[in-house]
């Protein structure tokens, strides 16, 4: 034991391991919550996740077929041929009217907040571990991202920014329960904090709390973000209101939401980089 | 240095190396690139550098280690987490292969196997026992341990690629 903790190789692993702390005390520091080593390898390899981002696509997009090898095999071949290239040209129509559709919102978006400042991203990683759908964007600090900047989908919120690299950043998105989001109902004006619960993320359900049990909120309506704590910006679109639940901790009662954004599908989202009002900017009036 | 370089076979199995790494990042990392059913996850990237550090031993095992923890640290939050977790692991695979264990499949299983469970106890305590959820155990039983044995499945098949490499390339 002694002549182990001697060894070069125990010193060798001091070092790395006390340069991997001191990585993470200064990404906590910095409030970038990204690892310098972290950042450094995000910039290096980032070419190979925006590839397999890539190929995952493609291999979305695509079908294994089994050919015959009979008389007709040939005939087969042209047919599929001319199938596949149908379905290609499905998939790329698909995806231009996915695209247009964002667009066309985030044009509208646009034109009602010129204040807001934008940041196209793709997805091109999600964590194996995370179970509430944490996501990594292809874009990060040099692009202007930081930390807390709010992540949206046309006119629907998605989450927001929890690390930020150079080349990269994390988003934590509303189905994560250490997301809360301030909002109110838009037909009753009643407002709180939109939260989830393991439970419910699992299902892909939010929830309003703290209502009172006579609360107006019914099935169907719609609630939006408040702006209250300078995190999101008004009127972005959480999600629609599915029941209403009497709360077995207290005597309050919680409305279940349905967000908007079907997570699992995204692939490409806007990150809000600047809006009148955002936390710890110019315009944030403090 | 020379320690790390000995000759021209070294290098070439520590840049497959590398590439192995990165395509067990990659396609654990991806959604859509790997099959996981029922929605569960899968975790490549343990058993690879635990495979590789069993081969390469303490020095190059525990390097190969952090770089495989940094690499995986892009793709979730970088706080580093991951690189401190493969770089202990990693570590401790070299020096027991170096000292205790033999280095092969069974040993191989014993050591990936446990090195995920590790894993998979520490990001539950700290996500979801430590954070007071109700459904920890619900988590558990019905994502992480499936995603557990999932993963089992791919070990011989990473050390074997990796033994076949160190092999060709000694």
């Amino acid at each position: 034991m002694r002549s182990l903790v001697k060894s070069i190789g125990f010193k060798i692993f001091a070092v790395v391991m006390a340069a991997l702390v001191f990585g993470a005390v200064l990404a906590t520091a910095t409030h970038k919550y990204t690892s310098p080593v972290t950042s450094v390898i995000s910039f290096v390899f980032s070419p190979v996740q925006r590839l397999s981002a890539f190929f995952a696509d493609k291999l979305a997009e695509s079908e294994i077929y089994f050919k015959s090898s009979a008389s007709m095999a040939k005939r087969v071949s042209e047919l599929e041929s001319q199938l596949a290239d149908a379905r290609g040209q499905l998939v790329e129509y698909e995806d231009a009217k996915n695209k247009l559709s964002l667009y066309e919102e985030f044009l509208e978006l646009k034109k009602e907040h010129s204040d807001y400042k934008f940041e196209s991203c793709s997805i091109i990683s999600r964590d194996a571990a995370d179970l509430f759908g944490s996501f990594v964007l292809n874009k990060g600090e040099m692009h202007g991202i930081k930390v807390n900047d709010p992540v949206i989908y046309g006119k629907y919120l998605v989450g927001l920014v929890v690390s930020v690299s150079k080349t990269q950043c994390t988003v934590r998105t509303i189905l994560n329960p250490d997301v809360n989001v301030s909002a109110y109902d838009i037909r009753t004006g009643e407002s709180g904090f939109v939260a989830t619960t393991p439970e419910l993320s699992r299902k892909g359900l939010c929830r309003l709390p703290g209502l009172d049990r006579t609360t107006a909120i019914s099935q169907g309506g719609l609630v939006c973000t408040s702006g209250v704590g300078g995190i999101y910006p008004r009127d972005l679109i959480i999600g629609q209101v599915t029941g209403i639940e009497n709360d077995n901790e207290n005597i309050s009662s919680y409305a279940v939401i349905e967000p908007s954004v079907r997570f699992s599908e995204l692939k490409d989202v806007f990150v809000l980089t600047y809006f009148y009002g955002q936390e710890g900017t110019a315009g944030d009036g403090q | 240095m020379n320690y790390l370089i000995e000759n021209k076979n070294t290098i070439i199995r520590r840049v497959i190396f590398v590439f192995i790494l990165l395509a067990a990042a990659a396609l654990q990392g991806t959604k859509g690139l790997f099959p996981t059913p029922g929605n569960i996850g899968v975790f490549l990237i343990i058993p690879a550098a635990v495979s590789i550090a069993m081969f390469e031993r303490e020095v190059a095992g525990l390097l190969f280690g952090a770089f495989a923890g940094a690499l995986w640290d892009t793709y979730v939050t970088g706080f580093g987490f991951n690189a401190m977790f493969l770089t202990i692991v990693t570590f401790g695979a070299g020096v027991l292969i170096h000292y205790l264990m033999r280095n092969n499949l069974s040993t191989a299983m014993l050591m990936c196997s446990l090195s995920m469970l590790l894993y998979i106890l520490l990001y539950w305590l700290f996500n979801y026992v430590f954070k007071g959820y109700g459904t920890a155990m619900q988590v558990l039983l019905k994502y992480y341990l499936p995603t557990f044995l999932y993963s089992l499945v791919f070990i011989p098949v990473i050390y074997l690629m990796v033994r076949t490499v160190m092999k060709k390339f000694r």
